[in-house]
């Protein structure tokens, strides 16, 4: 993969460019169980890295921890520099830092634009306006219908989203991350659930998100075409610890994860 | 983006509103304390549903509110002798006060627990009225409103109270709506249906949930002071429970997140109220044979078999019916009845998210 040479993380470290994001030795447990054990990876701008292991592997914890969810029991995030590990998921969201989520979290009686608007709004300086409708605030609702376009949702934006299909409110969350106009999307599982034919455009849309918009992703996913497909890097997490993060064909080697992870199930 | 209103709302309001302009002189003074009455409640409607069909927040101490304003007045006129505008600033800054103070305790729970603490307030008021704290509110007899402008209370100045409780019932509603429509009014509505999740969208759900609180409990108080002035008296049960669930009723009624569904609860339920009390003091229903005096006789039992018919033929209260009646009006939402996302009851441990990150066991290392 040319694009893969270009980009190797190796040329990015020589020249010291600082990682976005840093995340030194995360812990966190649910009573006394690490599910988080002592994780440590960093990420370049504009690089996209897959964490990939098995059910239960705490990757979704992972995840929470990084976005504010739970407070780690230990260890730094360290974001553009500086270090977030104390402030709030709301604060890390307004930083740049936005998440899908796995399973369907919506307002379901709100509509599907509002559903972007509101994640446009969040990042906005008018989000505790008060006197002036919502609807005065044209940047948000066009930002809103354009992400919502992009996914393909832009004919149906104002049914409440409770009544969407499993895969369209996949596509909606994705629209919510790209209306939040993010320096970094955490996708999680973003194509489980979607109906075959709609996975390859799915992967389009993310790979322009990262390419044409300059935007660094964290993708957990368990497809591995979809994995192998798009990764710069693939993390695996196994047991809550940080098996190995490495090049996708190095990974696709490497002993310790063919037995605990890809020797499995089949790639 | 069609999110212009439906002309048809904007006009059966203005029609309303004309025929309620010109009812003192088509009814008379002595027909107009029922609907004085139901304006100030359909602003208490009002308040509460802020909370409660807006933001999503079940709170069993809107009374506190509705106490406070009157016993604040009460205090002030009454007690101190201060002139009614300046009372009525009083009443402004203590309500303020109580809403910021009592909000930034009970919001730090969430659910019933919110629920109980509100109550607790509310009980709390309750008992240092009772108890004639400080010697100001005359315990169990409670005190009298005087000292209000002649324009205001007196025999004959019904239709100006009755003007007045127009004009503020119109403002209300009107503030209100401004309010409910604006970019954090959006956000309420957000932490009603998913509060974790407009958290990860980078909103601070306390902040918002404050603000909503404190709106409505300073509106509250302020009315609560008018109602003081109009009943001309205050007692305890003003801080009462019961005080907080017809509110409550009144909301569901009307239809939970709608502001005019609201105000037709209001008038629905006192005036229910106010003919059923008549009803049972009817001469011919007090000659009925004993079993059937003993069930028309009780405005609550027929209430209530009235309140289950509303609840069963219309679940999304008056609101909701017209809702589906005209499917162009603004739409209603259904506060805790929202579609049960199929997907989150198989959520595996690993994803399940508290709902305060607080509360999450944390091992220190």
């Amino acid at each position: 993969m040319p694009k893969l040479k270009q980009k190797g993380c190796w040329m990015v470290r020589v020249t010291a460019t600082t990682p976005i994001l840093e995340i030194r030795d995360l812990t966190f447990g649910f009573g006394g169980n690490l599910v988080t054990d002592h994780v440590s990876m960093s990420v370049d701008r504009g690089e996209f890295v897959s964490i990939i292991g098995p059910n239960g592997a705490g990757k979704t914890t992972f995840f929470n921890v990084v976005t504010g969810v739970y407070q780690p029991s230990g260890g730094t995030i360290t974001y553009r520099g500086k270090d977030i590990t104390g402030i709030n998921a709301a604060q890390r969201a307004r930083a740049g830092i936005a998440r899908s989520f796995q399973l369907a979290n919506l307002f379901p009686t709100l509509s599907v634009l509002e559903h972007a608007r509101l994640a446009a709004q969040a990042q906005g300086s008018r989000r505790y306006g008060l006197l002036r409708p919502y609807t005065a605030y044209r940047r948000y609702l066009d930002r809103a219908q354009s992400a919502l376009e992009l996914v393909g949702l832009g004919a149906r934006v104002h049914g409440p989203a409770g009544a969407l299909s499993h895969g369209d409110k996949r596509k909606l969350e994705l629209a919510m991350v790209i209306a939040a106009d993010p320096e970094i999307l955490l996708l999680d599982e973003p194509t489980s659930g979607v109906s075959a034919e709609d996975v390859p455009a799915m992967v389009a849309l993310i790979r322009k998100i990262r390419q044409v918009e300059g935007k660094t992703v964290m993708m957990v996913e368990h497809k591995m075409s979809v994995v192998l497909d798009l990764s710069d890097r693939i993390a695996v997490l196994h047991g809550g610890k940080l098996l190995a993060i490495d090049l996708p064909e190095k990974i696709q080697q490497n002993e310790t994860v063919q037995a605990a992870y890809l020797g499995q199930d089949s790639i | 983006m069609s999110i212009r209103r439906p002309s048809l709302g904007v006009g059966t309001g203005a029609a309303v509103l004309v025929l309620l302009l010109l009812l003192p002189p088509l009814v008379g003074n002595t027909q107009l304390s029922l609907p004085t009455e139901i304006f100030l409640f359909a602003v208490f409607a009002l308040t509460y549903d802020v909370l409660f069909g807006f933001t999503g927040l079940i709170s069993f101490g809107h009374a506190l509110f509705v106490g406070f304003g009157g016993y604040s007045i009460a205090v002030a006129m009454t007690g101190h002798g201060v002139a009614f505008w300046p009372a009525l600033f009083i009443v402004l800054v203590t309500g303020l006060v109580v809403s910021t103070v009592t909000g930034v305790v009970a919001l730090r729970t969430h659910g019933v627990y919110f629920a109980m603490v509100t109550l607790a307030f509310a009980q709390a008021a309750f008992t240092l009225a009772q108890s004639n704290i400080g010697n100001q509110t005359n315990g169990e007899n409670g005190l009298t409103v005087s000292g209000a402008p002649n324009w205001l209370v007196g025999p004959t100045s019904q239709t100006h109270f009755y003007y007045v409780a127009l004009a503020v019932l119109v403002c209300s509603f009107l503030l209100l709506r401004v309010f409910v429509h604006s970019p954090v009014g959006r956000v309420w509505q957000a932490i009603r249906e998913n509060e974790q999740r407009s958290l990860m969208l980078g909103y601070r759900p306390f902040v918002y949930k404050l603000l909503a609180y404190v709106i409505s409990g300073t509106l509250a108080t302020l009315v609560g002071a008018l109602d003081a002035l109009f009943v001309g008296a205050v007692s305890t049960n003003l801080f009462t429970a019961d005080v907080t669930i017809q509110l409550l009723l009144m909301v569901i009624i009307g239809g939970a997140g709608s502001l005019w569904g609201a105000m037709l609860g209001a008038a629905l339920v006192r005036a229910l109220d106010r003919y059923l009390n008549d009803l049972a003091g009817a001469g011919w229903v007090t000659n009925l044979p004993n079993w059937l005096h003993n069930t028309i006789g009780q405005p609550l039992l027929i209430f209530g078999v009235i309140y289950l018919l509303l609840i069963y033929f219309f679940p999304q209260g008056i609101a909701g019916l017209v809702q589906r009646r005209f499917p162009g009006a603004s739409p209603v939402p259904q506060p805790g009845l929202g579609e049960v996302e199929g997907d989150a009851l198989s959520a595996r441990t690993e994803e399940i998210m508290p709902v305060d990150a607080s509360s999450t066991p944390v091992i220190r290392s």
